[in-house]
């Protein structure tokens, strides 16, 4: 019977019964408002100098975090940056979403030329070093947020389209999308219909690491120089100042509270990606028995 | 706490490295001096360097002899030659080489071997890419290659007296403060036969023969070159017995010295002020240069920026006190020239910001608003924020773009870029930077008509006296600042780390691409 109530429980209730998911999500929402909603309560201005207080200063009342390396303050920098941080990193994901979705959908329904061609350009793309790649776009393409947002996007969509086309290469073979390709349906209709209903899980899994995953990139980006435009701030900027061992061995206040946004972001990112998972996870047991879904390898072990 | 914090930092680097370096040389009982570089030389034939950069430059002065050595205040003393003097009205130098002199193979360097290799490389068939350094002799045209039927001004008077003859009256003083760090003299009795159009392919280059303090004994492109004292170098035998060069990033460098893992770095030492606390906490000693090593300036593309109100507007609304302080720390001072302070030219400009003059002559120059490309490389955008800020407060709008320095320099040449913030390393002459950024071949700001330019350079070129000569140059800075072509920035000096283990090294000549390796003194 319990396991019977188990089942019946929506993936929302086992989404919001896991409660590492739920601190995540509550963090990063947090994060949201703060980048939205600080600088037009606090004022904070990311881009004009405070020469009065001076360059590289510690921090005080007047600037908490102190100020960078021409006398900006760092709090709204950090506070501007992770607007920029976190911009970058959901659009690309929704961008390689966005992207990869139809192309799985379309390699594993229609198989043949479409499975050959989009396979094979997902594996060349994936045969190269990922930064040096996106470092090349990016030098090519100009630094800024939209190129930034463009290239991780564009680039990241092999990912989530491998993902789907393995799933769809099962569902296309149910008897439901048999019965509805028999019954003269258009491939649009099932594609949208049957088939992407049932293979849309893993990608609300997927969603949140490959965010994460775009943040850090953009921060790689933009610590090597070729990120965000100057004088935007982002994260990966910001750490960016810890290359001088001065700033690294003694201004911690500088490059310390960006670092920790980020590692935090990205391991919320990740709990909330491992939470989806086991939600959506018909086999699950979460919510069972507050323990995390039992999954099947390989050898046929039990794993928890 | 935080010493011992940094002193950790250091270690764990300086163990990272050491662990990449793979071994390291087996040094025995030799005195070794290691010396850091933060850019790889290009080549090791010295009129062959496609970047001609100091890097390559530093390389040179080890292995090939020049005839002066130049120190940082402009001051010369001998090195190839003993003494120099001039003859014909000024159009003549004649140099007394120094007859102790020798390749590394044992052959002494005569005048012959300076003419014949100043023939070489201005012949049109050598395929040479440091031969503008000869457009300055008679003879040649304007890339330095001989001209046909004209007697070529470079001739050996006697075994130990070279004739330099040049295009318009030239002092010996100017000439190698302009020239010296270019003139190398090349062991030409070992090149006998050689076909010009084949130098370039010579197996010598890759194991080079020359005659200065230093010899050749390995190399590893573009990551390490060991040489040998020079024991027989006519200045004295430089205190080591072998000189590693190693190529390490430049945010290394100092950490490599703290750590022990090197002796020296390139060029003198230099550190930031916030580098030098870091290495007095780790115990080096930090000696402030005496002259400005560094002249910041603001490029200008005169095509995209026509109006010289608006050019004069730049200038007024830049807080140089400020950009200079964010620079350089308490080591500038703002400029309203290029004239290198401390070298008894002087302009007799001054400078300060004038906000609202700006924006009158903005006004007057007829601004539309539109924004300006400021280019930058990356170790300077915060320079270029700040100056954004400032041009901003007058209404001048300004992106900034972050390119790597080749990019910045090839976006200016190409008229890509509406400004950029470029730095140089002073000279003592008056023309050091203008000679070379107004002549047709090298017209970096886009200067509509050159003619005003030249004539004012060739004018302080030709003139001998010095009270006229300033005078002539005073004008010019007066031209100059009327049409402000660029915007002098200000004019920073250097500190210098010391090497806990080698003595005697001149470090603020370092920053002028020669080093007085013949007075190191290895101390372990």
């Amino acid at each position: 019977m319990r396991r019977g109530r188990a089942e019946g429980r929506s993936p929302r209730a086992r989404l919001l019964r896991d409660r590492r998911a739920v601190f995540c999500l509550a963090v990063l929402a947090a994060e949201l408002l703060a980048v939205l909603l600080l600088p037009p309560l606090l004022g904070l201005d990311p881009y004009t100098s405070d020469l009065a207080a001076g360059f590289w200063a510690p921090p005080s009342a007047v600037h908490p975090l102190g100020t960078d390396d021409v006398g900006r303050d760092l709090l709204a920098r950090l506070v501007c940056g992770g607007r920029v941080s976190l911009a970058v990193g959901l659009c690309s994901a929704a961008l390689s979403v966005l992207v990869g979705v139809p192309l799985g959908l379309l390699a594993g329904y229609r198989r043949g030329a479409w499975e050959f061609w989009l396979m094979r350009l997902a594996d060349v793309l994936q045969s190269f070093p990922s930064i040096v790649l996106v470092l090349c776009l990016v030098t090519l393409a100009g630094p800024s947020a939209v190129n930034l947002v463009l290239v991780l996007g564009l680039l990241g969509w092999t990912d989530i389209a491998r993902l789907v086309y393995g799933n769809t290469l099962s569902v296309r073979e149910q008897e439901y999308v048999l019965a509805a390709r028999a019954l003269g349906g258009r491939t649009g209709r099932i594609l949208r219909r049957n088939v992407l209903p049932n293979v849309i899980s893993p990608v609300w899994c997927a969603f949140p690491l490959r965010a994460g995953r775009a943040i850090l990139s953009e921060s790689s980006l933009s610590f090597l120089g070729v990120g965000i435009r100057t004088p935007q701030a982002s994260w990966g900027s910001l750490i960016q100042y810890a290359v001088s061992l001065p700033v690294l061995a003694g201004r911690p206040w500088v490059w310390v509270p960006p670092a920790a946004c980020m590692l935090l972001t990205v391991f919320c990112l990740q709990g909330v990606g491992d939470g989806l998972r086991d939600a959506l996870d018909p086999r699950g047991r979460a919510g069972q028995d507050g323990k995390r879904p039992c999954r099947v390898k390989s050898n046929g072990i039990q794993k928890y | 706490m935080k010493k011992l914090f940094t002193l950790v930092l250091a270690l764990l680097l300086a163990l990272s490295l050491s662990a990449c370096g793979g071994g390291g040389e087996d040094a025995g009982a030799q005195a070794v001096v290691r010396c850091g570089l933060s850019n790889a030389w290009d080549s090791l034939m010295p009129y062959n360097s496609p970047s001609g950069s100091n890097y390559s430059r530093i390389i040179y002065d080890k292995i090939y002899d020049r005839l002066a050595y130049v120190h940082a205040d402009g001051t010369l003393d001998p090195r190839g030659a003993e003494s120099w003097e001039s003859a014909d009205g000024g159009y003549v130098v004649l140099f007394h080489l120094d007859q102790g002199a020798a390749f590394h193979d044992g052959t002494p360097v005569t005048a012959e071997h300076w003419a014949d290799t100043i023939a070489l490389l201005t012949d049109p068939d050598c395929p040479t890419l440091g031969r503008a350094a000869f457009s300055v002799l008679a003879g040649t045209d304007d890339n330095g290659a001989a001209v046909e039927g004209e007697a070529l001004g470079a001739e050996a008077v006697d075994d130990y007296t070279l004739r330099l003859t040049f295009k318009t009256p030239t002092t010996p003083e100017d000439f190698l403060l302009d020239r010296n760090r270019e003139y190398y003299v090349l062991p030409t009795h070992l090149l006998e036969g050689v076909e010009p159009s084949q130098l370039m392919d010579l197996e010598l280059w890759d194991k080079p023969i020359g005659s200065g303090p230093c010899k050749f004994v390995s190399e590893t492109p573009g990551s390490q070159l060991v040489l040998e004292a020079n024991k027989d170098y006519q200045l004295g035998a430089p205190g080591f017995d072998q000189l590693v060069i190693r190529v390490i990033d430049k945010s290394n460098l100092l950490t490599s010295l703290i750590a022990g893992d090197l002796d020296y770095y390139a060029f003198g030492g230099n550190v930031s002020v916030e580098d030098a606390q870091v290495a007095e906490e780790a115990g080096l000693t930090v000696a402030e240069g005496t002259v400005p090593n560094y002249f910041y300036e603001l490029m200008l593309n005169n095509e995209t920026i026509p109006s010289a109100a608006i050019r004069r507007a730049i200038d007024l609304a830049l807080d140089k006190e400020a950009l200079c302080l964010q620079s350089a720390q308490s080591l500038g001072e703002p400029a309203a020239s290029d004239l290198t302070p401390g070298t008894g030219y002087d302009s007799g400009l001054t400078w300060s910001r004038d906000v609202e003059g700006a924006k009158a002559l903005l006004e007057q120059g007829g601004y539309d608003g539109r924004t300006y490309t400021l280019a930058c490389t990356s170790n300077r955008s915060g320079l270029a924020a700040l100056m954004q800020q400032e041009l901003a407060e007058a209404g001048v709008a300004v992106v900034i773009e972050t390119v790597d320095s080749a990019t910045l320099f090839a976006g200016m040449a190409d008229g890509k870029y509406d400004m950029a913030i470029a730095s140089h390393t002073p000279g003592a002459l008056p023309l050091w930077f203008t000679a070379s950024r107004f002549a047709e071949g090298n017209n970096i700001f886009h200067v509509a008509d050159l003619t005003p330019y030249t004539d004012y350079i060739s004018a302080i070129q030709g003139e001998a006296d010095q009270a006229r000569r300033q005078a002539l140059v005073t004008e010019f800075q007066a031209f100059l600042a009327r049409e402000r072509p660029f915007i002098p920035l200000w004019f920073s000096r250097t500190l210098h780390v010391q090497s806990p283990t080698v003595d005697g090294i001149d470090y603020p000549s370092s920053t002028f691409s020669n080093e007085n390796v013949w007075d190191w003194e290895y101390r372990g």
